[in-house]
């Protein structure tokens, strides 16, 4: 099976190829090299890929997986392919998305309101940092996520515009 | 003399858990009132006594003055210690507990509110010959304000006079950008203290962060318990706090100190209570500002000191004189606080939420944990992103360092991203080694302290390790079936 | 089981001569492969770029599972027709693997004249839904068709085995209980409204897919209604409003993601309880056929030759190796799979009819699916045969082939002539699959027999319009004839007319089959009442 995983705001091409105990991986176009992960206890594993090795500790939640490896702390993210492609299609520019976790403080512009590229659409508040965040292009607002004093998660839509019109 | 016979903790976290331990061990009971979100929390878990509070928000819980007055008399709580943040430093609280009797464990609600008004606190200063650096409080319109602050010299910041804590600080290097800066300063000097005034303070480069801890009781003693360096901070916000300051000149050591007991004498301070000063490469220092609260960092004075903060904040608000004369205070060796925070110093320190899927910390006699989470909770942007305090004490400052170092080693925390290895880099950065410390030392090593960059065999291990612990990528459902396995991908 | 001990000497010049040839053969093939797959005028793929459409094998590639093989049928249908103009008969199908399941893709190429329907593009769709119907393959469409070809509309439309009976077809494997999904990438108009429509699934893509009975034009004609494409019936408008479709998404990439996980969700199809085994490679190599298969289509070669460089580890049981010699009949092992194969070595005889009857009962009894390999100029004629019998054994030979329960599938390994086409399970006969060789040649007779006969039925009519011809002339007309009977009985076609469901490498022989057989064991083999023998 082949799936998207980002990892330290970079996206790869996985596949998984094979059956249990017999896997091979591959990164992208390279080479497919034969795949171990022995899950030992206490959140310890040990992963094989080709003649590499690397001891670990990793824990796993839904499509994330937090490994600490290397002298460093990782989160990866697995990305379901229909969700995916529907963020490449969709946000693009014609969504804002937050740039942390955070509260909204203000809604500057209403549904229906015509808005030029870097005006301030929404405030937002993290860790006592207010940001303002401004409308990606020029457009109409067609919907805000948030209202006031919600709070929402990393990489979450603000602020939509209404799809260009098609050439 | 008065007596404390139960105590209620209007806080969370680490610190609600360490006051409780105090407590227990003198036989007080304790009061925990907490917002439902906290339900899990180890404090509530620890308290044989607790009050749920509402509130709209988890944080307007802990402030409301009210309602935990209810709880004080509900449970028949005689004292309140309300920790830091919050309601600590708030003078109308420590008024409103005085006239419904109850004891507040602390300084006198009009020494919180002339030290909590940064301004009232510098003419304070002024008034009384210490050292101050050159500042302009905010009188007139703006346009005056801004005005006068270019006067004073740039760099510079913009401060909210209600404010404290490295919060709502504004660092202005250019003309250009004093007047965004004086803006959104007011803003959030009046969103986070409820007024919008604000002043402006020379900003000192390469200045290093030294703060005294004092003790007063009400009978006029005051002594100090020497002083803590806490230049390491990310957004004026402290990361590595230690005590003693290191590579600091004894006699610039004991003027500073003095001038910490002076300043609490003579504001006619009481309880604990902390002097933070700048120190100038030069060696000029300067007061900053005075809290009137137990600080977060207070664990590094105790380590080296062997006393109970906390228990002489109780013993102080009891009625009973000092324990200790200043020459009693006896220093030993050297303890390092490290702040264990929930955020990605990759990507400019935001904070980072999510479950505790996997919360170790470490454990045995070399290291002093104070920590407000277990596995399994939430950490969400609600408060405060510290998870943890890991305080550790060595003979000196090297042998701190490497017990530190240990002490990260074994912390291990997965699904919510923290600045352990970053802590860890600093530790290990020659520079921190060697004293070279100051309050711009993360930004000006920025770059150096960045993790060293992934190989490409290392990057692949990782994503070999996700994709077979996934079920997306080896569910059997999608095996590829015989004999089309056999065959790769080849096509006619 | 023994291994077929091959005596065929890769060093003779034969062997090199008849390489050579091979080699030049598949070349040609190849190249006209890659050239129907991806030629295409600049300008068509401008348009589509510029539509936010992807290339049809670029939405396949999507579609299937990474690092699994593609079976495409019928990649060279329409390539000696309509002037060359629509290759693939403007149809892309084949046998894939997407999130683990067998699919049969079914995907107009909309860079041929917008994906309209030719009558072979019709052809082609109507076999591809036989295929589901008879394998029960479960199906995605990725609709992409600008209609029918009006110029050639009587082609296509009014018969029993038109473009109707794709729709019939669909709702019969609906029945079956065969899933389907549909993608729909651009129009789906007038009659081909119904193949989305008519799936289980139906998947529409913002902007450019349209389901309508009939389109803007024509509403605009009809009734002087103005609408635009996507009110009339896009994507929107069928997923929330009429609920024509099922899901609206907003780029080609997601609905092939999405048609993904839908067929994720699938079971796996159960396969007929058939014994299997490790599968074993063959112990001569595949590639070897090119030296035996000859350069021309009169010579002879050994049969047993070919099974060997097919079957699992070249093992092979010959039944009843001393009768009937000009028919090899015997069981071997296919991918694991236990299959009998009947393969021509000569001309049939009554013993060959006769031997190969017997074994073809004995698979069916046993459910043993059968592998044909043609290379038949036709029975024995003459007096004497004619006397033995040779018709009624000819005959009993066909009444079991034909009602034979177990899967068939045939390859025309060189001549296929006559009625031995038939007794050898010819396309009329149902075979699951049918593949030709490059070199294969398949006509009612020899072409020479042919050629000859033709010349004199035109030289007679010469003759009577008073005309006698000289001998350069005449064998001007034979020459004539006989290219024109040669090209009308070439794999390239028999493919063309979509006689067959491609021309293979002989080489990737074992590996067609395999899949073939994989995909026939979706089916139960249904016992079915045999016909009389005319013993």
């Amino acid at each position: 099976m082949q799936r998207r995983i980002d990892l330290l705001n970079e996206s790869y091409r996985v596949t998984v190829l094979g059956q249990h105990k017999a896997q091979h991986l591959q990164v992208a176009d390279g080479l497919p090299q034969s795949a171990v992960l022995t899950i030992g206890q206490d959140n310890h594993s040990i992963i094989q890929l080709g003649d590499d090795k690397a001891d670990i500790q990793m824990a796993v939640k839904g499509e994330k997986a937090y490994i600490r490896a290397f002298g460093r702390t990782f989160t990866l993210g697995i990305v379901n392919p229909v969700e995916q492609a529907a963020q490449d299609a969709g946000s693009g520019a014609d969504t804002a998305l937050a740039p942390m976790p955070g509260r909204v403080v203000k809604v500057h512009v209403t549904v229906g309101e015509k808005v030029l590229k870097g005006q301030p659409v929404i405030t937002i508040e993290s860790m006592k940092i207010l940001t303002v965040i401004t409308a990606p292009r020029i457009g109409e607002v067609s919907q805000v996520h948030f209202e006031q004093g919600k709070t929402f998660d990393r990489n979450a839509p603000l602020i939509t515009l209404k799809e260009k019109e098609k050439a | 003399m008065k007596t404390i016979t139960k105590v209620l903790i209007p806080n969370r976290g680490e610190i609600a858990c360490r006051i409780l331990r105090t407590l227990n061990r003198m036989d007080i009971p304790g009061v925990i009132v907490y917002h439902p979100v906290d339900a899990d929390s180890p404090a509530v878990e620890m308290a044989l006594e607790k009050v749920e509070l509402n509130g709209a928000t988890p944080v307007s819980a802990y402030l409301d003055v009210e309602q935990i007055i209810k709880a004080c008399k509900q449970t028949g709580a005689d004292a309140v210690h309300p920790g830091f943040g919050f309601l600590a430093e708030n003078a109308g609280f420590a008024r409103r507990l005085e006239q419904e009797g109850i004891l507040f464990i602390g300084p006198l609600p009009e020494t919180i509110e002339m030290m909590g008004d940064k301004v009232a606190a510098r003419t304070f200063c002024l008034e009384n010959n210490f050292p101050l650096a050159p500042s302009v409080a905010q009188s007139g319109t703006d346009k005056d304000f801004i005005a006068s602050a270019k006067k004073i010299g740039l760099p510079l910041l913009i401060k909210a006079a209600a404010g404290g804590g490295g919060k709502g600080m504004h660092i202005v290097q250019e003309p250009g950008a004093l007047e965004q800066a004086v803006l959104l300063a007011k803003d959030e000097a009046q969103r986070f203290f409820g007024n919008d005034l604000v002043y402006a303070e020379r900003f000192l480069e390469k200045s290093r962060h030294i703060e005294v801890q004092v003790l007063a009781d009400h009978y006029g003693n005051v002594i100090h318990l020497g002083e803590r360096e806490c230049s390491i901070q990310r957004r004026f916000q402290k990361i590595i706090e230690e005590s003693p300051a290191p590579a600091l000149d004894s006699k610039l050591r004991r003027r500073i100190c003095a001038a910490a007991v002076e300043i609490t004498r003579k504001a006619g301070y009481r309880n604990a209570g902390t002097v933070e000063f700048i120190l100038a490469p030069d060696g000029e220092f300067f007061f900053l500002e005075m809290n009137t609260r137990l600080q977060v960092e207070h664990p590094v004075t105790e380590m080296v000191t062997g006393l109970d903060l906390v228990e002489l904040q109780i013993c102080i608000a009891r009625g009973e004189t000092l324990p200790l004369t200043q020459k009693q205070v006896r220093a030993k060796g050297h303890a390092i606080e490290l702040r264990l925070y929930a955020e990605d110093p990759e990507n400019d320190f935001l904070p980072s939420t999510g479950q505790l899927l996997v919360y170790q910390m470490p454990s045995g006699d070399a290291v002093r944990v104070e920590n407000g989470f277990t596995r399994g909770m939430t950490v969400s942007t609600a408060f405060d992103p510290m998870l943890a305090k890991l305080i550790v004490h060595g003979n000196d400052r090297t042998k701190a360092i490497e017990l530190g170092l240990k002490a990260l080693e074994g912390t291990l925390v997965l699904g919510v991203t923290t600045n352990a290895d970053y802590l860890a880099r600093i530790l290990c950065f020659p520079a921190f080694a060697a004293s070279k410390i100051h309050t711009g030392f993360i930004p000006m090593h920025a770059q150096a302290l960045k993790p060293p960059q992934l190989s490409i065999e290392e990057r692949k291990l990782l994503l070999a390790a996700a994709a077979l612990s996934s079920r997306e990528f080896i569910d059997p459902a999608f095996n590829v079936p015989e004999p089309y396995a056999f065959f790769g991908d080849w096509r006619n | 089981m023994r291994r077929i001990k091959s005596s065929i000497d890769p060093q003779s010049s034969e062997f090199r001569t008849f390489q050579r040839q091979n080699h030049k053969r598949m070349d040609t093939l190849h190249k006209s492969h890659q050239k129907a797959r991806f030629d295409r005028p600049e300008r068509d793929i401008k348009r589509l770029r510029a539509q936010k459409k992807l290339l049809v094998r670029e939405r396949i590639d999507l579609l299937l599972d990474p690092g699994t093989p593609f079976l495409e049928l019928s990649t060279l249908a329409a390539n000696m027709a309509y002037d060359g103009k629509v290759p693939s008969a403007g149809v892309v199908s084949g046998v894939g693997i997407v999130s683990g399941r067998e699919i049969l893709i079914m995907a107009s190429d909309s860079s041929i004249k917008g994906g309209a329907w030719y009558p072979l593009t019709v052809k082609k769709m109507v076999r591809t839904l036989d295929i589901a119907i008879e394998n029960h393959l479960p199906m995605v469409h990725l609709v992409d068709a600008a209609g029918a070809f009006l110029p050639l509309q009587s082609g296509l439309f009014p018969d029993r085995h038109m473009a109707g009976r794709m729709f019939r077809n669909q709702c019969i494997l609906s029945a079956k209980g065969v899933k389907q999904v549909a993608l729909v990438l651009g129009h789906s108009t007038a009659g081909g409204a119904y193949v989305p429509t008519l799936c289980d699934y139906s998947i529409m893509v913002r902007g450019t897919g349209g389901v309508f009975l009939g389109g803007p034009p024509l509403v605009k004609a009809a009734t002087g209604e103005e609408v635009t494409a996507d009110e009339l019936g896009g994507a929107d408008v069928h997923t929330r409003i009429s609920g024509t479709a099922d899901y609206a998404v907003d780029s080609e990439a997601e609905g092939l993601a999405l048609v993904r996980e839908i067929v994720g969700t699938f079971p796996r199809e159960t396969k007929v309880a058939v014994e299997r085994r490790e599968p074993e490679e063959p112990f001569y190599d595949p590639r070897e056929l090119y030296g035996i298969i000859p350069d021309d289509v009169q010579k002879q070669f050994d049969m047993i030759d070919v099974i060997a460089r097919i079957v699992d580890g070249s093992r092979f049981h010959e039944f009843k190796p001393d009768y009937g010699k000009t028919i090899v009949c015997g069981f071997a092992f296919l991918y694991g799979w236990k299959v009998g194969i009947i393969g021509n070595n000569g001309v049939l005889f009554s013993d060959s009819a006769q031997k190969s009857t017997q074994f073809m009962q004995l698979c069916n009894r046993d459910r043993v699916p059968i592998i044909f390999l043609q290379n038949i100029t036709g029975f024995m004629i003459g007096k004497g045969y004619e006397h033995g019998g040779i018709t009624k054994d000819g005959a009993k030979m066909l009444m079991v082939q034909a009602n034979l329960d177990v899967p068939k599938l045939t390859i025309m390994t060189n001549g296929s002539f006559g009625a031995g086409n038939y007794a050898m399970c010819g396309r009329a006969f149902d075979a699951r699959f049918l593949f030709s060789w490059p070199n294969s040649q398949i006509s009612v007779m020899g072409m020479q027999q042919a050629a000859k006969t033709l010349t004199q039925i035109r030289l007679k009519a010469l003759q009577r319009q008073g005309k006698n011809l000289p001998e350069e002339e005449v064998q001007k007309i034979y020459d004539n004839i006989a290219q024109d009977y040669l090209e009308r009985s070439s794999a390239y076609y028999s493919t063309s007319e979509l006689w067959d469901d491609g021309i293979i490498d002989p080489a990737d022989t074992r590996k067609v089959l395999g899949i073939c057989l994989s995909v026939a064991l979706n089916r139960e083999f249904k016992e079915t009442p045999n016909g009389i023998l005319r013993i």
